[in-house]
């Protein structure tokens, strides 16, 4: 589904991604970890086309992202550590703008209903830029549900929530997995990311120290090693 | 400094500019003929026009290493596009400099808002912004491509500033132009003499740069 | 997808309204500035409305130009813009469109003030110059997207927009005064049809190089 070859990519001459390689198959869940610094964030971004790579090139279902034409792209949906949203809108009209860049279009009682669902309908009609960390971080996610994705790149999707919160969301990317999409997400907490995750990508002095399995024998073990 | 001159054609380049320049300079103030009306000052000519058209080239390569490294996406291409706005905009200094001191005595005036002069300026100012740009557009990498697509801009306004400061307002602009073709060749022969030795000058100062900005790069992407 | 990238920048202009009374506000302390700067002599003033018009609009064109971009940056919204499968130069042209659009507002707001405070007499024909007044928009938001878009993540981009901006738009001043000279003075069409003949020029060439060069500035 996914074919990075050779990703590099460096801020003010120093080295953040250095010959990055690795393929995502449909039905993967992975997690992406590492330490404060390695470069997961960035990655997920030249991924999405925000940032541009010195070299290298990135095929989603074999065409090419980083230099094709920008419906090569169709099916990708970046959800990133910022909120995403036009402060000044509201949930409703920023959920209908977002997914019509994405090609979508969404009935008002579907938006609303997933907004009912995230619990966020009691301030359906407020500007999004009143909105506790809380409220933002679902609602980034509630648009998770509104884009027909096959490869779905979040960064820390569990950022600024409470445990009822977390819980939430973890049985929500249990149940976007349906076996023809791929999630790539990153997380802080190894175990909740060995967790969800059927394979770990451990981002380690700028290149991939570590590609394996969850099912894999003594991983925790290698994961605290190279965390220490 | 030895590392600047390590190859054979840069020492060459060395070598022929300072014989160039040095022969030019004594063309200049001993064989080309005084002027009756202008004396002294009619010689700044032999200056002030060929670093202007050393001022323009430079920015054309801005222009066409930013096309390059756009393309390409090479890093090189950005440091001599870089070295390119560095040494036009010294060049378009001097040109500001040399052009009213010429004006004053010729025209009665230091400034009347000749086209080539006012296209300068306007250029200059713009390279001013370049360099705002480039110090406070952000990472380099980033900037890099930023400061490309500004010197592809500047360069393709040259023509649109040139012709439209032309026709602006002709009733101040009422000035004797200096027709190349109409001068006699104890004059045109130094001009293009100067010409092309500001040209060798233009590619060593710029080949020189270019290793400097090189080297710097590699020093800063090894220090990780 | 440009219908619905117009339309968004319609809607969130319409929610906060940033751009146009940013511009309107700056462009009317312009206005009161240039009423006290001048002799208020009304021949002189007629004289000069052109300039005197075209100097605010560039003066107050840089902070709604600022105000396109900024209302993105401040809850990322560009990176959700620009990840989405969108051509990055049908993205150029919805900002070109909606630039214009607000800059025109703007202008047609502040317009009776303008002719009120100086004094001037109200023109005899107004299609030539309404025509000349959009050709202008054209240009100087043309440009001012591209120089908007490379300042935006930039220290100091409220600085760095006109210090970039400013040259480069000297032709199409020149030119837009120049045409509305000829047009306000009722001079035939004859005398100042080069002036016009600039202005286009500079709006397909700087259209063009939004076009092409869009992609280049929109990420990090």
């Amino acid at each position: 589904m996914l074919t990075v070859s050779n990703i590099s990519k460096s801020f003010h001459y120093k080295s953040v991604l250095k010959n990055i390689h690795f393929s995502l198959s449909p039905g993967e869940t992975i997690a992406l970890i590492g330490k404060n610094g390695a470069g997961k964030s960035t990655l997920l971004r030249i991924l999405a086309k925000i940032s541009t790579p010195e070299n290298g090139q990135v095929e989603f279902e074999n065409n090419n992202i980083l230099t094709g034409v920008a419906a090569n792209r169709q099916g990708i949906y970046y959800c990133g550590h910022a909120p995403g949203f036009y402060p000044s809108l509201t949930a409703g009209q920023n959920l209908n703008y977002i997914s019509a860049f994405h090609g979508c279009s969404n009935t008002t009682e579907k938006i609303s209903s997933i907004l009912q669902d995230y619990h966020l309908f009691d301030a359906i009609d407020e500007p999004v830029k009143v909105y506790s960390q809380g409220m933002l971080q679902r609602l980034k996610l509630a648009m998770i549900e509104l884009i027909d994705w096959s490869l779905l790149l979040i960064d820390e999707p569990f950022n600024s929530l409470d445990m009822a919160g977390r819980e939430f969301v973890k049985n929500k990317m249990q149940a976007w997995q349906n076996g023809k999409r791929c999630i790539l997400f990153v997380d802080h907490d190894i175990k909740r990311a060995l967790e969800l995750s059927s394979r770990i990508l451990l981002l380690d002095k700028h290149s991939i120290a570590m590609d394996e399995p969850t099912s894999s024998p003594s991983l925790v073990v290698k994961i605290t090693e190279f965390m220490e | 400094m030895s590392f600047l001159f390590q190859d054979r054609l840069t020492r060459s380049l060395l070598i022929i500019t300072v014989i160039l320049m040095a022969l030019n300079l004594y063309t200049i103030f001993v064989i080309t003929p005084m002027v009756p009306e202008q004396h002294w000052a009619q010689k700044i000519f032999y200056v002030h026009v060929p670093i202007a058209w050393t001022g323009f080239l430079s920015y054309f390569i801005v222009m066409v290493a930013g096309i390059l490294f756009l393309v390409k996406k090479e890093s090189r291409w950005d440091r001599v596009g870089l070295a390119a706005a560095e040494i036009g905009t010294l060049f378009v200094i001097l040109v500001l400099i040399t052009g009213p001191i010429w004006a004053t005595p010729i025209w009665g005036r230091p400034w009347i808002w000749e086209p080539r002069l006012t296209t300068t300026l306007i250029l200059f100012l713009i390279y001013v912004g370049y360099f705002m740009l480039r110090k406070f557009g952000g990472h380099p990498e980033r900037v890099a491509r930023y400061a490309a697509v500004l010197g592809i801009l500047a360069f393709i306004d040259v023509p649109l500033i040139f012709y439209s400061v032309k026709f602006w307002a002709p009733q101040f602009q009422l000035h004797p132009q200096v027709e190349m073709v109409q001068q006699p060749t104890g004059i045109i022969n130094p001009f293009f003499f100067s010409l092309s030795t500001f040209t060798f000058l233009f590619i060593l100062m710029l080949r020189l740069r270019v290793r400097i900005l090189n080297f710097q790069y590699q020093i800063k992407s090894n220090n990780v | 997808m440009f219908t619905t990238l117009l339309k968004k920048e319609l809607f969130v202009e319409l929610r906060n309204k940033e751009v146009v009374l940013s511009m309107l506000a700056f462009g009317m302390s312009v206005l009161l500035i240039y009423s006290f700067s001048l002799s208020g002599d009304p021949k002189i003033n007629h004289e000069m409305a052109p300039g005197l018009f075209w100097s605010m609009v560039v003066l107050s064109s840089t902070l709604g130009l600022h105000r396109l971009f900024g209302q993105e940056k401040d809850f990322d919204a560009f990176a959700s813009l620009i990840a989405a499968p969108i051509d990055r130069s049908t993205l150029f042209l919805a900002k070109w469109v909606s630039g214009v659009i607000f800059l025109t507002i703007t202008e047609f707001l502040i317009i009776l003030p303008f002719f009120l405070f100086l004094g001037l007499s109200w023109p005899v024909s107004h299609f030539q110059g309404i025509g000349i007044v959009l050709l202008g928009n054209m240009g100087i938001v043309a440009v001012g997207v591209i120089i908007s878009g490379l300042a935006m993540r930039a220290k100091m981009s409220a600085v760095l927009l006109p210090v970039l901006l400013f040259p480069l738009i000297t032709p199409l001043l020149i030119a837009s005064v120049k045409a509305t000279t000829g047009w306000y003075h009722v001079i035939p069409f004859s005398h100042w049809q080069f002036w016009v003949l600039i202005m286009v020029t500079y709006v397909v060439i700087f259209g063009l190089a939004g076009y092409i060069f869009f992609d280049h500035i929109t990420e990090e």
